[in-house]
């Protein structure tokens, strides 16, 4: 690993100065990408920024109808949080199946926001959620809506002056809930082979409103909007649930690597998201 | 505001095992390599040197962590205990000696992370079933014990602390 | 059955406390003075011929000091621990991606490390192959001399006479994949260079004595001029039987030419990409059974793909030979096996041996044919187990065999087994089955091997009453210690506290072989035996002296040494003391061999093993319908050990080699891209965690092996033989239609599932 120069800023706007000054100045949040991917050579840096210190990244709140979820917030931190617990608590199902009890401990949810793998999991249900992520900089602020973030595997709109500061998820109707069903080869510590995330506002059985967004299995996560469309104002009975899985199916664009073939991916967002909302709804055991 | 060039050292100081330190280290000195190479506390393991396996688990402020993932500098001002932390004047603790006394060790590299997870785990539960204990060890991979007899160890000290 | 003080108790491991504080230096943690480090530098193409290596960028790096390599080698450039074909440095051919062709020396790791990535290597390359069928097809450019590595046969009765007693003849073809040892601990070593042209090595290794060997033969140094102690050693399964040679030998040559003691140790990349996996192999099976369910035929042929080199190719051909139709009574057998060399990394020993992949396919065979009879599959495999007296395929006749139908019936029992399909309990998301598997493993190096097959202890009685046990084989993590001290205590009839066994090195004891094939508590316990019986005449004679009597009233129990007639008893330190200042010789060195074997190697008939483990798993699986994932949940174990040495330590290996078995069955998966690992970390190459690994219900059982310290046989190796063979037939009786290979991925699960459904 190359040597660096290291700067840790106390407030927000040293780093966004920082930032503006050091074209190429990589953030470090957690560390648990960065390290990696600089010990693989994956990025290079001269400068590297750490966010430890910025108070602000660090706090979740709650506003009126929304919670704020600062960038620094590492996974431990928002699995322990009581607002999580009684906002999100599909947030926490997240948290289960995410990396380990030691990476968990440092990785922030803006990190995962921002490394922006493809096989990422917190992009996955923020989308479904429609968090909207804020982005500080010398220059301002701007507010990017969750689905529009990133851009490719490892790519994301954030301009290299800005920081991912917080991340605001509007709150749910009452009778909306959401679920993410992610599927890996190992019972724990293991990557995304395909994963689905459903937000769904019920009257009963009847939808109000639906997303579905899966990830792992293209460069970014995928909104499956004609799914969605197929399920809105619909009695969700088994057939209509099976028909969304199949244009769920249809929206993937997977590849075959190492962890799966892209055939078996589609088949798994077929599975997944039919489990997804067959439990969100209440239907008993499975199908296929 | 701190800024250190890459050419500088960097005055680390932070609290390891209990003992105030400070050194000057560079700053793309990971936790893992200042630990084992600039304090010798080398119960420490590396292995994989990418968080998946957890040998260099250490507790950063009382969470665990990968000592490989880390920037030694980001630890400044925090407390961190090692393997070598864990017994006082040759005193176990409960875990350590039910790791002795439930066979848990076999080749023993990957002891000094799985005993500190499972410190973390028996401070943060009161009780701890076996599927808990199991899910909770997930980021500490082991490949010669088959996990059940390090799982009765920490399973033995919560029950009997009851 | 007899009561020991030491043998078949659960002892605590002498090791455990220095590994549980973090005390316990391995190899990384051990203080060089003025040491410099090495990295390697190896070929980048699977195959071609070295044309130049540009050292250029490499020489500019700060804390260069110098390149090893085929040049500096004083003696013979060769380090192949069976044939003859494989240089420590490559030059000019390289045969696989991670062939070695030099060391680069710097004076830090980190140095040695960035420079070995600035050496360039010029190389015509040549056309690879990476799989058995491509090997076999290649009519130039073999590899070696020819492609084919190596081949054994078993020919028992008249295979053609067999067929024709066959009321069916079934057919299947199998095939395993290679797998990756990952051990927690890389490879590595210190070498240190003594005066008088003589070396020390200190590493991480099975094996210190085909060490010495090699060192000694690149040096051109004799072998008496080589100390290698062992490191306390982060796990090895067969990964540091042979490879270590290599590593070793080239950081000898290092220290040789520099004069420095020379640190090696493997990046954990570079240990998966150049050293040794387990054999991948094709099987077919074809074998004869009667409409009652009795096998009198079995023609086999299995191939292995060796990679590059034979390394050890040679012996686990042999060993899957002997033992491909299991523990079973085949009056008729033509087994053929054979290794082809390939441009992958050489494949070589891990736990078992050949013996995983042999009884992934005679097991799969065996429930395939009960499904076909409509027989239960326990019951098909107690009409063909072996028994006292009977003859294994080689017409070996088998004397104290008992335990194999045992551990059937034990694990049947304590299982719950229902007869076929019964068993399988289904939701509509999972569907829940068992799976029986059984195995045999001969034990100790067997005929190929017999000449290696001695090893010796060395007692050392000090004046205090404390005792020293120096060994020849080493502890990897097996318990090897405890279950030393355990048995040197029992002969001896001391407290154990008394004993210590002393880190094993080359100068403490004569050659005792490799520490392999599960040999340590037969080979040490009998070494350890023999000792014991040199030493317990001095101690009857001067323990006669000290309670005035006559020798054959003394007697040795509890820590202490007895008149029988009157009571009158002195302890052993006294004892000890007394020995001392009269002058009694205190020391001895115990051998004991394995019996000599009569065995044909042409017709692969005769005695292969001197004595046999047996073991039965039961696997519970769970298969996800709807995904096709597989989890394992819960294990029944039952080991025939002749005789129990430590009861927990033989739970934790039994425990760890189910585990190591679910990943090899389930998850693990090397995956190469024209000879280069793709899947060469930890989020790739999955290893079970502790919420992967089942829940294992060992039991132990004990039919004493006469030939056995105490009775004792090995279990290292047969703790994960049975495995992936019990997992696979049960999700072949989960899914309902049979799997012939491994892994078993969820893709392929669910694919077989669709199948059927669709």
């Amino acid at each position: 690993m190359a040597e660096f120069t290291y700067h840790r800023p106390a407030r927000l706007t040293e780093a966004g100065d920082l930032m503006a000054t050091l074209p190429g100045a990589r953030l470090l949040a957690g560390g648990t990408d960065l390290l990696n991917d600089l010990d693989a050579g994956l990025v290079s840096a001269q400068h590297v920024i750490s966010l430890r210190d910025i108070p602000e990244l660090g706090s979740i709140t709650e506003r009126a109808d929304s919670i704020a979820v600062g960038a620094g917030c590492t996974i431990a931190a928002i699995e322990a949080s009581p607002v999580i617990h009684k906002y999100f608590p599909e947030l926490l199902s997240v948290g289960l199946v995410f990396a380990t009890p030691q990476v968990k401990h440092r990785a922030t949810l803006g990190g995962n926001i921002c490394s922006a793998v493809a096989c990422g999991d917190f992009p996955v249900i923020l989308t479904a959620l429609q968090a909207e992520v804020t982005l500080y900089s010398a220059e301002g602020t701007r507010s990017v809506p969750m689905r529009e973030f990133p851009l490719a595997n490892r790519k994301t709109c954030r301009r290299d002056s800005e920081i991912l500061t917080e991340i605001i998820i509007p709150k749910k109707p009452p009778a909306a809930l959401a679920r993410y069903e992610k599927f890996r080869r190992r019972a724990a510590g293991s990557l995304a082979v395909a994963s689905v995330a459903v937000y769904l506002d019920l009257d009963g059985t009847r939808c109000r409103q639906a997303r579905i967004v899966l990830g792992a299995v293209a460069p970014s996560p995928v909104n499956a909007v004609e799914a969605a469309a197929l399920l809105q104002q619909k009695d969700l009975t088994p057939e209509v649930i099976r028909q969304a899985a199949d244009l769920a199916r249809k929206a993937a664009r997977p590849i075959t690597d190492v962890r799966a073939t892209a055939e078996y991916r589609r088949e798994l967002i077929f599975v997944l998201t039919q489990r997804a909302l067959r439990a969100m709804v209440g239907y008993h055991g499975e199908i296929r | 505001m701190l800024s250190v060039s890459n050419t500088d050292y960097f005055d680390l100081e932070l609290t390891v095992n209990g003992t105030p330190v400070r050194r000057r280290i560079p700053t793309h000195l990971r936790l893992l390599d200042f630990l084992r190479e600039e304090l010798g506390l080398t119960g420490t393991k590396e292995v994989c040197g990418e968080g998946e396996c957890g040998a260099c688990t250490v507790l950063l402020d009382g969470l665990t962590v990968d000592a490989c993932l880390i920037f030694a500098v980001e630890t400044h001002g925090m407390e961190i205990t090692t393997i070598e932390g864990l017994s006082r004047n040759g005193n176990l603790t409960p875990l350590q000696q039910a790791f002795i006394d439930h066979h848990s060790v076999q080749c023993g590299f990957c002891i000094p992370g799985m005993i500190l997870s499972g410190e973390q785990m028996l401070r943060d539960h009161e009780q701890l079933t076996r599927e808990e204990i199991r899910q909770d060890l997930s980021g500490n991979i082991c490949r010669c014990t088959g996990y059940q007899k390090i799982v009765d160890a920490i399973e033995s000290v919560s029950r009997d602390r009851r | 059955m007899k009561k020991y003080s030491y043998i078949g108790t659960a002892q605590n491991r002498i090791d455990a406390a220095g590994k549980v504080t973090g005390e316990t230096k391995f190899l990384a943690d051990l203080p060089v003075r003025e040491a410099v480090f090495a990295a390697p530098v190896y070929a980048s193409v699977p195959y071609g011929r070295v044309l130049s290596v540009d050292l250029t960028k490499a020489r500019k790096y700060t804390g260069y000091l110098d390149f090893i390599s085929a040049e500096d080698i004083p003696g013979v450039n060769e380090v192949g621990v069976i044939l003859q074909d494989q240089p420590l440095f490559a030059r000019p051919v390289v045969r696989y991606v991670g062939d070695t062709i030099g060391l680069i020396i710097a004076d830090t790791a980190t140095a040695a490390l960035n420079c070995a990535r600035q050496v360039k290597i010029d190389c015509e390359p040549y056309r690879p192959v990476f799989t058995i069928e491509d090997s076999k097809q290649m009519t130039e450019g073999f590899l070696h001399d020819s492609n084919l590595a190596c081949e054994h046969r078993v020919e028992k009765g008249d295979i053609a006479r067999g067929f024709e007693l066959a009321d069916h003849i079934i057919e299947a073809s199998f095939s395993t994949p290679a797998q990756e040892h990952y051990y927690l601990e890389p490879q590595g070593c210190i070498a240190v260079p003594e005066p008088g042209g003589k070396i020390s090595i200190i590493a991480s290794l099975q094996c210190p004595f085909y060490v010495q060997k090699a060192v000694g033969r690149v040096l051109g140094i004799p072998y008496a001029h080589v100390r290698v102690e062992q490191a306390p050693t982060g796990g090895a399964f067969g990964g540091k039987e042979d490879v270590p040679s290599e590593v070793c030998a080239r950081a000898a040559v290092a220290a040789r030419k520099i004069g420095k003691p020379v640190q090696l140790i493997y990046t954990r990349n570079d240990d998966i990409q150049l050293t040794s996996k387990r054999h991948p192999f094709t099987m077919q099976y074809k074998v004869g059974v009667t409409k009652a369910g009795k096998l009198v035929a079995a023609q086999i042929l299995l191939e292995q793909n060796s990679g590059a080199y034979a390394t050890l190719s040679s012996v686990v051909s042999y060993r899957a030979s002997v033992q491909a139709m299991g523990p079973y009574v085949v009056p008729n057998v033509s087994i053929l096996s054979r290794s082809y060399y390939t441009n992958l990394p050489p494949n070589g020993a891990f736990r078992g041996f050949g013996s995983p992949q042999a009884t992934f396919g005679h097991e799969r065979m065996m429930d395939i044919i009960a499904r076909r009879l409509q027989m239960d599959p326990v019951e098909l495999r107690l009409k063909n187990i072996i028994r006292e007296n009977e003859e294994t395929v080689t017409g070996q006749k088998i004397s104290h065999g008992a335990g194999a139908a045992e551990t059937l019936k034990r694990a049947r029992d304590a299982a719950g087994w229902n007869s076929s399909g019964t068993s399988r309990l289904s939701s509509d998301r999972y569907v829940t089955a068992l799976g029986v598997a059984t195995c045999h493993y001969g034990n100790c190096l067997g005929a190929a091997g017999w000449s290696l097959d001695g090893s010796a202890v060395h007692l050392s009685l000090l004046r205090d009453g404390s005792i020293t046990v120096a060994f020849g084989l080493v502890e990897m993590g097996q318990g090897a210690l405890t279950a030393v001290a355990q048995m040197t205590a029992e002969a001896l009839a001391v407290d154990i506290a008394r004993i210590t066994v002393l880190p094993t090195s080359t100068d403490q004891v004569p050659d005792s072989g490799p520490s392999v094939a599960s040999r340590n508590i037969v080979m040490t316990g009998q070494a350890i035996l023999n000792a014991a019986q040199k030493l317990r005449p001095i101690l009857r004679t001067a323990a006669a002296r000290l309670l005035d009597c006559e020798e054959s009233e003394v007697s040795f129990a509890g820590d202490r040494a007895s008149n029988t007639l009157t009571g009158a008893h002195i302890g052993f330190t006294e004892l000890a003391d007394f020995l001392y200042l009269n002058n009694y010789p205190m020391s001895t060195t115990g051998w004991w061999h394995v019996p000599s074997l009569k065995f044909d190697a042409a017709k692969g008939a005769g005695e292969a093993y001197f004595t046999y483990s047996y073991a039965t798993h039961v696997a519970k699986v769970r298969v996800d319908k709807l995904t096709g994932l597989v989890k394992v949940e819960k294990f029944w174990a039952a080991h025939d050990v002749g005789r129990a040495v430590n009861p927990a330590g033989i739970e934790g290996q039994v425990e760890g080699g189910v585990t190591q078995g679910i990943g090899w069955a389930l998850t693990e998966q090397l995956v190469f891209d024209e000879g280069r690992v793709i899947s060469p970390n930890l989020s790739t190459y999955l290893l079970p965690t502790a919420a992967d690994s089942a829940e294992v219900d060992t039991a132990i059982l004990e039919f004493p092996e006469p030939e056995g310290p105490w009775g004792a046989r090995g279990i290292g190796e047969p703790a994960i033989i049975p495995v992936a063979a019990a997992i696979a037939n049960a999700v072949s009786r989960a899914v309902g239609k049979q799997f012939y290979q491994l892994p078993l991925t969820p893709e392929s699960v669910l694919s077989a599932l669709s199948s059927i459904s669709g």
